[in-house]
Parts: C-alpha cells; structure tokens; sequence
C-alpha cells in the first residue's frame, strides 16, 4: 500500500511539471501573440514610429509568437490564412480557455480543428 | 582748453590706457594685433576724414558723415620726414571713445557703434537686441549665470550718456575684437547663431522627452551647432531614429 502510493506520487511528480510547462508555454504564446497585435497597431498609426512603444520584451515575445505560429502553419494545414490571422485568434482567446492547454492543441483548436 | 592740440594725448597712449589699466588686458599690447587693429578701425570710423592728406598734415574732417571723437593727425615738429604720424585724441572725448571699444565689441562692426551713437530711435532697437540676445538665454543647453557687469550694462544701454557715463566692461578677460573663439569678433552676430541653434536644439531635446521621435528627427537634421551637449543629444536621436527606422522596415518586411 505504502509503495504503491509513493510510486503513485512519484509518478504524479513527474507528470506536473511537463503539464505546468505546457501551461507556460500556452500562456507564453498567446502573451506573444498580444504583443505582435500591439506592435502591428502602433506600425498602422499614422506618424507613429513603433520601435518608440515598445520594450525589448515585448518585442521578443512578438517574435516568439511569430515564430511558432509560422512553424505551425509550415507543418500543419490551418483554416486561418496566414500568420497574422492565426496570431490574431490566439491572442484573442480568453484566459480561462488556455488554462490547461499545451501547446498543440491550443494551436489547433485556433486552427478550427 | 582743446584747441591746444598739442597737449592732446597721443591715441596709442589712450589706448594703453583702457585697455590695460580699465579693461584689465596685459601688456605688450603688441601681442593683441587683432584687437589693436581694430580699435584703431573703430577709432577712423569715429573721427571720419577724406582720403587724401593724413601723411602729409594736410588733413581734412569728411563733413559728410558725423565725428564722434576728435582726432588730430598733427606730425611731430621734431621727427624726420616719413617717420609715422602721431595721432592725438581730444581728452573730451576719451570717455566715449572707451564705451565706443565695448558696444565694438557688442555689436562688432564700427558701422554699428556709430548708429547707435548718433541716432536715438536705432539705438533703442540695437539695445534691445542685445539685452535680447543675452537675456533670454535661458535653455536647457545652459549657460552659466550672468555676470553683474554684464546685467548693469544691458541696463544702461538704451539711454545713459556715454559721453559721461562710464559703461562697465561685460567681457571677462578677453575683448572679442580679439577675434579668439567662433565669432571672429562678430559677439552678436554669432549669439544670434547660438541661440537660433539653442532654440533648435530645445525644441530637438523637448520632442526626444515627449516621445515625439519623428520631430526630434526633423530638428536634429535641421541643427549644427558645437554645443557638446547639443551635439550629444542629437548623435542620440539620429541613431534611436535610425533603430526605430529599421523596427518599421522590419514589421512591413514580414507582412
């Protein structure tokens, strides 16, 4: 009983931590994708520079997103065209529905799948 | 009594006279050929005479234009001929020839001086001007506190009778018909320049603290000036410009 239960635990131990990641890394992407939809309104403001508002982080959290979302589409088919459609429904998905995501499927179901 | 011409101080000791024991420069006033140049321009302008006839003592006043001091090219009786003149000054006339040096060296050319010595309504204007110039250079560039002789010059400017009125000297060690620094001797002309600049370069500063980064641009590709610290600023707004610049080609290019 006792050594099935710390096996049990054990197990669980190790499970968390790649679930917590998985959380992170959604919460991460869709932090990104917000940040890549700012950048882009401040670019289409007129007399506006948008190196002006924005930080280092936010623009490398851009990239980020940018990057896993043109990968994605390299390698998966998706019913929104083009990157920016795809980081725009990611940043527009509400917090709660990224909770427990990873990943994948937090990119697929923006893909409508 | 002045029409004693002969008692009449030689102009190269007047000269000594204000320079060193007034305005404080040291001697040899040879080393000071710039200023000495000048002074003597400046003294011509003053006492104006027809072309012909200084070196022989046939001289004659130009009743054309209006003479402020009275100078007298009289030859010393006991030189020989083709020994320089003496030029003598009227003693009268000392103390406006020493206000004279400094509104030079305000307004820097002699044309200038004598404008404002003989007509009212210009030397009003010329006053004004200055006490403009030096006055409202309050900028974020800096530039020191005034000193007191300068304030109490600017004052009395416009209306004290500078045949009387001794003007207190404004420059501190150096006159600046000496022609030393950027202005080649022309103080106002080149204050004109700064503070055009400065507002520039105020505005230039002001734009980078609002995050104004387009405007900032545009003063700092209309600036030059070598104010360091102006000169600092605008290295860094050209190059944030040029960053930003390339964020923006950088955004289109992934579109």
């Amino acid at each position: 009983m006792k050594s099935a239960f710390i096996l049990f635990s054990l197990l669980l131990a190790l499970a968390l931590p790649k679930v917590s990641e998985a959380n992170e890394n959604a919460q991460q992407l869709v932090q990104g994708c917000k940040e890549l939809a700012a950048i882009y309104a401040s670019r289409d403001q007129q007399r506006r520079l948008a190196a002006v508002t924005t930080s280092l982080s936010e623009a490398m959290m851009a990239g980020y997103c940018m990057g896993v979302v043109k990968e994605y589409q390299r390698k998966n088919s998706c019913e929104a065209n083009g990157w920016h459609q795809l980081a725009s429904r990611i940043s527009e998905l509400p917090n709660w529905y990224t909770g427990a995501e990873d990943l994948d499927s937090l990119l697929g179901k923006a893909c409508g799948k | 009594m002045a029409n004693d011409r002969s008692i009449w101080p030689e102009q190269a000791d007047v000269i000594e006279r204000v320079l060193c024991n007034e305005f404080g420069l040291t001697k040899p006033l040879t080393q000071h050929g710039k200023l000495l140049d000048s002074i003597k321009t400046l003294a011509n302008a003053l006492c104006p005479t027809l072309k012909k006839g200084k070196d022989d003592g046939n001289w004659r006043r130009d009743p054309s234009k209006p003479m402020l001091i009275e100078l007298d090219w009289a030859p010393a009786a006991s030189t020989s001929v083709g020994s320089r003149n003496r030029v003598r000054m009227n003693p009268a006339h000392i103390t406006l020839f020493r206000n004279a040096i400094l509104l030079q060296g305000v307004f820097g050319e002699p044309k200038i001086v004598i404008e404002f010595l003989t007509s009212d309504s210009k030397r009003q204007v010329y006053a004004d001007w200055a006490r403009q110039l030096f006055l409202e250079r309050q900028s974020l560039a800096g530039l020191g506190l005034l000193r007191q002789e300068l304030l109490t010059f600017l004052e009395l400017l416009p209306a004290a009778d500078l045949q009387t009125t001794l003007l207190p000297n404004p420059f501190a060690d150096a006159l600046p018909q000496m022609g030393l620094g950027p202005h080649k001797g022309n103080l106002l002309k080149t204050l004109a320049t700064q503070t055009a600049a400065l507002s520039l370069g105020d505005g230039m500063i002001i734009h980078y603290l609002n995050n104004d980064l387009a405007e900032a641009h545009a003063c700092a590709m209309a600036l030059e000036t070598e104010n360091p610290l102006l000169l600092q600023y605008r290295a860094l707004i050209l190059r944030e410009y040029e960053q930003a610049k390339e964020f923006d080609d950088l955004l289109d290019s992934f579109r």
